[in-house]
């Protein structure tokens, strides 16, 4: 449908530049005209959801945002005093072990969204909750590290590589917490008797929006912690 | 919206009840649509997009007045020498909220009250994509700006310059609020954009009328389309800009302090990542304005059509990749200053483009200067004036001398008052009796459109000079001591550009009067007819104003200019072509009214868009006075958000007063 | 550190973001359903990815980032 809209922008305009090389326009039917009759109810040009639509514009968006903080972070990184720095302060079994929880409730929001396509709410409901408890730890995990780290003498004005830091992993959590109001609202929604289809669809998009906070996780992870490796 | 967008012809609704309104507790603990068709609730809760087109409008109004008055002790503060209206301190302020006003509140919203109105009228649709968000998109704005201008009572505007470099924005260098409540309000109105974007966006791809093929779209919503594009990629920049700022000035980090170790030029990277789209965001909803209004009064179709739409895509690509021209004074090193230097003059390319088009749209057709008109020509002269000058600052070393000169602020008119105001002007004057169903005065109009020329010029013309004698911009006195002989005397050229913003001034003040001749109470304009410019596409197969359902049927698309195609026919031969008309345009109109739709289902009004965006400045207040209020401001979005929620997309039936019989819930639109 | 790896020095760097982007897509392509979906989706994102990446490498690069 996507290449259809591409193709036929593209089609079109070779039409209109051949056809009009003396730059008059001719009244010609649009081909393929596939909506025929009635266009009440749902009609939509590319018959795609607009929520749908909506979400994935939105994360591409957020790409910029995040974007932003981690090139922020990158050009900080070093800029700490002598031992105050990832060095000293990262605990990778530890991260490795939240960032496991987390990528594990991607798994299960995908077991959540497919039960809800199959109008399974019960499953449903259950890997829902599993997601959110596993976002909720991977959430204490992080406050446990920030407090650890707290501790050790790094606080958010400490230097320019813990302003960074903080703001990046600190607006990452946000995203997180955010996804786990979502989850339990969502599960809400389920829990009243009335469900229609909208419900699996809002499923699916709580789930899109779940699984990018969880590949930004998968960079931050990679090139904020595990890359103090490289010596 | 309200009963009217169940049009009463419409047979499911004329079975009313008579039983009284019922309670909000009725209705789940959320509370009642807000229905009324009439009085300020009408407007305030409305999610009309063309009530919020409106209203756009208007505020969008009010604040180039500001922005202008403030342009206004500017000039009159560099009048002559030793300037004494302004202190250092509030001149500083007056140019950074001058451009901060315009920019941000000023052309950025009046094109999204375009972009709003039109989008849907042309494409056929019955609404945007999500008719709420969109009632948020403009509380947010609103609010947005009105807490960005009461830092004036608030210990003064901010004074970095509109693009509040750092370090120079940090609290040493800028102790007032003054800054706090620029990031802030940027940061608000950036979020009205954001949701506004992706609303637009969803509405253009997915929303148009049966045939309408991306390439048979309105010239004008494709414009708007890629300004949508840029807007989504580009607000997350500036607001990850605004964290870090807020961060710095708020909460202690030190993300520009050169004395930490920072870089400051991460700001200016930021910023113009950012900045360099926003141009484009503010000239293209214009150039997509003329592209309409040119072909109409010259009688004949766009000129390539698909290079216009092509170019206008190229310009937003490539201007994601030259944003580092605004930095060739900043130490940049060579290579990127090479790089960014040739990138810049590529993007010069798909913009001649236009130009030629526009060009050879006029060409050869018969041209009536109706105001619209005047406006479209008088921007493609005055834009590629600010072109030529903007060529002359891609060659970095011929920018070195420029940069922070009068000159550049010349530059930057040209291209901005030239390119986008002039544009929108042509829109008004082209679209007001689409919108308010009467012409607006063309004896008038003319006196608006050359005391604008003429003051432009007068005002901006002179700039060069002074800035090429070497005048810096954001000094707020000059002296008689360096003022120069003769010809290139500064104190003669700023005196004329004085004179010119009065000019431009009375101007201005002519479209106002031009707005209360035609509205007042005995106003003896009579009502527009339903089409006064023979005019080309979709948004004119309707009423003018049109109704709240906006067409009557939803409008089959067979071709681009798909009015012009109903009303003529072409009986040429072969490759000649030759337009007869077989109807006029009130007819084409009166044919699909006959043909109505049974059934039009709109989307209802709703409280929360206001009450969340609401929550937005009372966040803001806190991060700058209390944090108590920060909570409280969550608490409010919280709420709202789960009245949003829970609120059915249609009004339901007992929500009318009276209410209504029959079930009453489709979903023809999204319930976002 | 109790953590144990194999020390295969100057590949660690590219091997370590050869395996962040495999699995970054897999999570888009099959957990976000972009392989099987209507290809709009993907573009859209894509769009926003691909600018990111290349304006913020622009950038870092300017501060010679990626010389040093
Ligand atoms: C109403 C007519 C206008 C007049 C008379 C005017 C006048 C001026 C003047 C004199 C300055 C220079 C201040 C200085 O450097 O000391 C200035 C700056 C500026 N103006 Fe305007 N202007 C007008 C309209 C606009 C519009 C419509 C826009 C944009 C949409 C705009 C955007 C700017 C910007 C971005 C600056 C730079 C401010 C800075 O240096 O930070 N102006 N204007
Ligand atoms: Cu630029």
């Amino acid at each position: 449908m996507s290449d259809s809209l591409i193709t036929e922008t593209v089609k079109d305009a070779v039409e209109i530049v051949k056809d009009h090389a003396d730059d008059v326009h001719v009244h010609d039917v649009h081909a393929g005209d596939d909506h025929s009759g009635d266009h009440g109810g749902h009609h939509t040009s590319l018959g795609l959801s607009n929520t749908k639509l909506a979400m994935w514009l939105f994360l591409g968006s957020e790409c910029l945002l995040f974007g932003g903080l981690i090139s922020t972070y990158m050009l900080y990184r070093n800029r700490h005093s002598e031992n105050l720095g990832p060095d000293q302060l990262w605990d990778i079994p530890f991260t490795s072990a939240t960032s496991f929880v987390l990528l594990t409730s991607s798994l299960t929001m995908v077991l959540a969204v497919s039960a809800a396509n199959r109008k399974d709410l019960r499953n449903a409901k259950i890997y829902l909750s599993v997601t959110a408890l596993l976002g909720g730890l991977f959430l204490a995990g992080q406050i446990y590290e920030f407090t650890v780290f707290y501790r050790e003498g790094l606080g958010f004005t400490t230097s320019l590589f813990s302003s960074s830091f903080f703001t990046l992993t600190g607006f990452h959590g946000v995203h997180v917490s955010i996804g786990i109001i979502m989850l339990v609202a969502l599960i809400g929604m389920l829990s009243k008797e009335k469900v229609s289809g909208d419900d699996a669809e809002a499923v699916e998009m709580v789930g899109l929006y779940w699984h990018f906070v969880d590949i930004v996780w998968i960079i931050i992870f990679t090139v904020i912690y595990l890359i103090e490796f490289i010596k | 919206m309200a009963i009217i967008e169940r049009p009463t012809e419409t047979p499911d609704v004329t079975n009313r009840g008579t039983r009284p309104a019922p309670k909000a507790s009725t209705n789940y603990g959320y509370l009642r649509r807000p229905v009324e068709t009439t009085g300020w609730r009408s407007w305030a809760f409305t999610v009309d997009h063309k009530k919020i087109g409106i209203m756009y409008g208007a505020v969008a109004m009010f604040f180039f007045i500001l922005g202008g008055l403030e342009a206004a002790l500017i000039r009159l503060q560099l009048a002559g020498p030793n300037g004494t209206i302004l202190s250092a301190d509030k001149y500083n302020q007056m140019f950074t909220m001058h451009a901060t006003t315009m920019v941000f509140l000023f052309v950025m919203p009046m094109a999204a009250a375009f972009a709003n109105y039109f989008i849907p009228l042309q494409i056929g649709a019955r609404d945007v994509a999500f008719p709420r968000l969109n009632a948020l998109s403009l509380w947010v704005f609103v609010f947005g700006g009105v807490f960005l201008n009461t830092s004036w009572f608030l210990g003064g505007g901010a004074d970095g310059g509109w693009f509040m470099y750092a370090p120079n924005s940090s609290v040493p260098f800028s102790p007032t609020n003054g800054v706090d409540f620029w990031g802030l309000g940027l940061q608000i109105t950036g979020i009205a954009s954001l949701v506004g974007a992706i609303n637009l966006i969803v509405t253009v791809l997915n929303m148009r009328a049966p045939g309408m093929s991306m390439m048979k779209m309105p010239i004008f919503t494709w414009m708007a389309f890629v300004v949508q594009m840029l807007l989504l990629f580009a607000i997350p920049v500036i607001t990850v800009a605004l964290f870090l700022l807020m961060f710095q000035r708020s909460f202690g980090a030190q993300f520009f302090s050169v004395e930490a170790g920072a870089d400051p030029l991460l700001w200016q990277h930021l910023f113009w990542i950012f900045g360099h789209p926003e141009v484009y965001i503010l000239v293209l909803p214009s150039f997509g304005i003329i592209s309409e209004v040119l072909p109409v009064f010259s009688k004949k179709p766009l000129f390539g059509y698909p290079f216009v739409v092509f170019s206008g895509a190229a310009i937003g690509f490539v201007g994601w990749g030259v944003w580092a021209h605004h930095m060739f004074a900043s130490g940049l090193g060579p290579v990127s200053v090479a790089v960014f230097s040739v990138a810049t003059m590529a993007i010069a390319v798909p913009t001649g483009v236009k130009i030629i088009n526009w060009t050879l749209t006029l060409w050869g057709g018969k041209l009536t200067f109706t105001t619209a008109m005047l406006f479209a020509v008088g921007l493609i002269v005055q834009f590629t004036i600010g072109g030529l000058s903007g060529v002359t600052h891609a060659v970095a070393p011929s920018d070195t001398q420029q940069t922070d000169t009068y000159y550049i602020v010349a530059h930057f008119h040209y291209v901005i008052f030239g390119g986008a105001v002039l544009g929108l002007f042509s829109g008004f004057y082209y679209w007001w009796p689409k919108v308010f169903g009467k012409l607006l005065s063309e004896s008038l109009g003319k006196w608006n459109f050359w005391l604008m020329i003429a003051g432009m010029n007068l005002t901006f013309g002179p700039m060069h000079i002074i800035g090429l004698q070497g005048q810096p911009r954001r000094m707020y006195r000059w002296t008689e001591f360096r003022a120069g002989q003769g010809f290139f005397n500064l104190g003669f050229w700023n005196l004329v550009a004085t004179i010119g913003t009065f000019v431009l001034g009375v101007g201005i003040l002519f479209f106002l009067v031009n707005i209360w001749v035609t509205h007042r109470p005995n106003s003896k304009t009579p009502p527009a007819p339903a089409d006064p410019w023979d005019a080309r596409s979709l948004e004119w197969i309707t009423s003018s104003p049109p109704k709240e359902y906006n067409f009557a049927r939803t409008p089959q698309v067979s071709a681009l200019d798909e009015f012009f195609h109903r009303k003529y026919e072409d009986v040429g031969e072969g490759d000649k072509h030759e337009y007869v008309q077989k109807m006029t345009g009130e007819e084409v109109i009166q044919f699909e009214e006959d043909n109505a739709d049974p059934n039009i289902h709109l989307p209802a009004p709703s409280y929360w868009p206001m009450v969340l965006a609401l929550a937005l400045p009372v966040m803001a207040y806190g991060v700058i006075y209390n944090t108590l209020l920060i909570v409280a401001g969550g608490a409010i979005a919280t709420m709202a958000m789960f009245g949003w929620a829970l609120e059915p997309a249609d009004a339901e039936a007992s929500d009318f007063d009276p209410p209504v019989e029959g079930d009453e819930t489709s979903k023809e639109l999204s319930n976002v | 550190m109790a953590v144990s790896y194999i020390d295969i020095g100057p590949l660690f760097l590219p091997v370590l973001l050869g395996l962040m982007v495999v699995k970054f897509f897999m999570v888009v392509l099959y957990f976000m359903h972009i392989k099987f979906d209507n290809k709009l989706f993907g573009r859209l994102f894509y769009i926003g990815l691909g600018l990111a990446v290349f304006v913020y490498a622009a950038a870092l690069s300017t501060f010679q980032f990626f010389a040093g």
